[in-house]
């Protein structure tokens, strides 16, 4: 009877083990590493995820990093070979890490068509025919503004800017009248300083002025051209004409301390990122959107000599999933998550700036100047991808910074001659 | 004949403390050493494709603009710092060790708060102080009768190459000084007060106590805070990555940051290693020379 008994229990035991295993939840562990400002992004993705796949216990482990320190650690991990499911590439480093990536299956990529074609072209970059290295996230764009204030204070009411030559003839103007303006306040302001935004806003003068920064196959130096000089020079005439001194414009940490000098009634004219300005930056001096759009005006980046309308550095990140992924298809999921239309700009997704996909763009018609925004996106250009361009970007920094410091002992052209010579043995 | 029986036990104890030695300490130097040794980018870290070139980083060094500049900029940094600190470091402990001083540990603790602070706040506190836009410091100069005296009417502070490696250096020895203070306040605690009785018995002034008494038996405190303060200095990068990344055109950037800015942002890992390598040696060499200056000073006395 007690025989009986012991095998009647573990029976019992041994089939309720089986039917726990049998219902239990796989488990599975996505593993992320992505920038510093992506925390609520993961939650969102993260539950989108969880939400979609009940039958499994998802858990997403992330790893969030600031700029340099993201790409480091990315290679680091990578070169362990560790397991990532997804990495999240600044599109300049997509040539550095385009072995590290898996390729994905355009038919995969549900809304490819949704995408605006100057993404998908870069998306494309690098893969197989009929593939794409990623998804493409939320991207930033530039845009020429003016403080409407200032301008009223020197006479000038209605300002209508469309070249180049127009942004002369309105510092002309402030400049002939700068005495009716508070002590210091600049008529333009271009960047300079220590950093990569000063080459990615120069970056739209020389596009204007018909030039690039690479030759067509990424192989040598073209900013030293004929179109450099020119974008350089435009600089140099606000200088030579004491519209702005060297010390105003190499304010050195980071874009963001600029557009704020902006914001601050420093400067009347200038380039600054055109979603940032008028809402994080303008929050962070205390402005609100009604504020913002009453005191400041923009246009789209003016266009050449005789052309149509100038182009705008476009930036933003690549999400991938990485060689070593454990769970492929969770990670293009995850990825989908936080790169398609849904959620766009909604508060508490983390999916903000302005959408790479056509569909929702209406979600930035809240920003200031949103038409301007959305006309500028479809016009966007990027900086080359090439593993040597975090090298190349140094070099035309401080060739930037070294005409602005002796603009009136050196010339465009020696300068830039010297900045493409080490560019070409960077390229050798 | 018996057999000895050798203790085991001091060399398990002692085991996890040097296991940790060699994980932390010693592996990652001989992995930056024989990264130093190779050409390596970050794409050949991934790829594992790095080509070995024997000591062409260290024979690069000498012929690079980039790498004296940061030399000489690293020799002013940490000269005026660490000069300055110590300095600060023994005034403000001799203040707060003095029996007319009341709430010195209130001192102590507000001495404290830049040097808790983290390096990133306290840089943008300092931006917003001394930025040629937004700073209000330049604001000021425009309309300060005072400063414009005193010669500090200036809006460059930051972007002029070559004043900005001394604003840098004022700004981290404001940084810096509460650990002088820290070290300093020890040794004024460690020297007995009948020294300075008897000395006042004897007829002392107060600066013949001070030199007499205070400053020989401070120095062995002074020896230390002079070498930490020396390998902090010259390892500092954060504070000027913040405030100016080493611009404007590289008039600000030190050893240490030519090295990150090498690494990290250029992504010759190489070249980087060799770098931190020379940061190292540079780093030994300052302290055995202050070593061997004070024993000799000692011995002489």
């Amino acid at each position: 009877m007690k025989k009986v008994w012991i095998f009647l229990v573990l029976s019992i035991f041994v089939v309720a083990l089986f039917v726990q295993v049998g219902f239990a939840k796989q488990s599975v562990t996505l593993k992320v590493v992505s920038r510093s400002w992506a925390t609520d992004l993961m939650k969102y993705a993260t539950k989108k995820i969880q939400e979609a796949h009940p039958e499994l216990d998802i858990k997403v482990e992330y790893t969030l990093y600031d700029y340099n320190e993201c790409r480091a650690q990315t290679a680091l991990k990578l070169s362990r070979r560790e397991p990532l499911d997804v990495i999240t590439l600044d599109h300049i480093w997509l040539g550095e890490f385009k072995d590290m990536v898996m390729q994905i299956d355009k038919s995969k990529i549900k809304d490819w068509n949704d995408y605006i074609p100057s993404f998908q072209k870069l998306m494309e970059k690098y893969a197989a025919p009929g593939k794409v290295v990623g998804r493409y996230a939320a991207t930033d764009i530039r845009l020429l503004f003016w403080n409407k204030e200032l301008m009223k204070k020197v006479g000038i009411d209605n300002v209508d800017i469309k070249t180049w030559d127009d942004v002369k003839k309105y510092a002309k103007m402030i400049k002939e009248k700068q005495n009716l303006l508070p002590e210091g306040v600049k008529p333009v302001g271009f960047m300079a300083g220590n950093t990569e935004h000063t080459n990615s806003r120069w970056y739209d003068y020389l596009w204007a002025a018909g030039g690039d920064i690479l030759t067509k196959d990424e192989k040598a130096p073209k900013f030293q051209e004929e179109p450099g000089v020119k974008a350089l020079e435009f600089y140099g005439w606000f200088l030579k004409n004491g519209m702005v001194a060297p010390e105003d414009v190499l304010s050195p940490s980071n874009g963001a301390v600029y557009d704020e000098a902006f914001l601050n009634g420093k400067f009347v004219i200038s380039l600054g990122n055109g979603h940032w300005l008028g809402t994080t930056t303008a929050k962070n001096v205390g402005l609100t959107k009604e504020q913002f759009l009453s005191k400041f005006g923009a246009a789209l980046i003016p266009a050449p000599e005789g052309g149509e309308r100038g182009t705008t550095v476009a930036g933003g990140y690549i999400w991938c999933i990485s060689k070593f992924a454990k769970h492929p298809d969770l990670a293009l999921e995850f990825i989908t998550y936080i790169t398609n239309a849904e959620g766009y700009n909604v508060s508490g997704t983390g999916k903000s700036g302005i959408p790479t996909v056509k569909s929702a763009l209406s979600t930035i018609d809240n920003l200031p100047y949103a038409d301007l925004i959305k006309q500028a996106v479809e016009h966007a250009r990027f900086r080359p991808t090439i593993p040597e361009y975090p090298k190349i970007a140094e070099v035309i920094r401080d060739t930037i910074q070294n005409y602005v410091m002796n603009y009136n002992k050196v010339s465009a052209k020696d300068v830039l001659e010297k900045g493409a010579k080490q560019v070409k043995n960077i390229l050798k | 004949m018996t057999k000895r029986k050798y203790n085991y036990l001091p060399f398990l104890l002692v085991a996890p403390a040097i296991l940790m030695l060699i994980s932390i300490t010693i592996f990652p130097l001989m992995w930056s050493f024989f990264t130093s040794l190779k050409k390596m980018s970050l794409l050949d870290l991934m790829t594992h494709g790095g080509r070995y070139i024997g000591f062409k980083n260290y024979l690069y060094m000498p012929h690079d603009p980039l790498f004296w500049n940061a030399i000489k900029n690293s020799i002013i940094f940490v000269g005026i710092s660490v000069i300055g600190q110590v300095t600060m470091g023994v005034i403000l402990a001799s203040f707060l060790h003095s029996k007319l001083m009341r709430f010195s540990g209130l001192y102590r603790a507000i001495f404290l708060i830049p040097w808790i602070a983290s390096s990133v706040i306290v840089a943008y506190s300092w931006i917003y102080i001394f930025d040629t836009n937004l700073g209000f410091l330049p604001t000021l100069s425009a309309n300060s009768r005072i400063l414009q005296l005193l010669g500090l009417a200036r809006r460059d502070w930051l972007t002029n190459s070559s004043i900005v490696i001394y604003v840098l250096s004022f700004i981290n020895i404001w940084k810096g000084t509460a650990f002088s203070v820290l070290m300093e306040s020890a040794g004024f605690q460690s020297i007995p007060d009948s020294l300075y009785e008897a000395a006042e018995v004897d007829g002392a002034t107060a600066f013949e106590r001070f030199y007499l008494i205070t400053l020989p038996l401070l120095k062995p405190f002074i020896l230390i805070n002079l070498i930490m303060t020396t390998m902090i200095t010259f390892n500092v990068y954060d504070l000027i990555l913040v405030i100016t990344s080493g611009g404007p055109a590289h008039a600000s950037e030190v050893l240490s940051l030519f090295t990150y800015n090498t690494g990290f942002s250029k992504g010759e890992l190489g070249y980087a290693s060799a770098l931190s390598i020379i940061l190292l040696l540079i780093n030994l060499t300052i302290t055995s020379l202050y070593l061997i200056f004070f024993r000799q000073k000692e011995e002489a006395v």
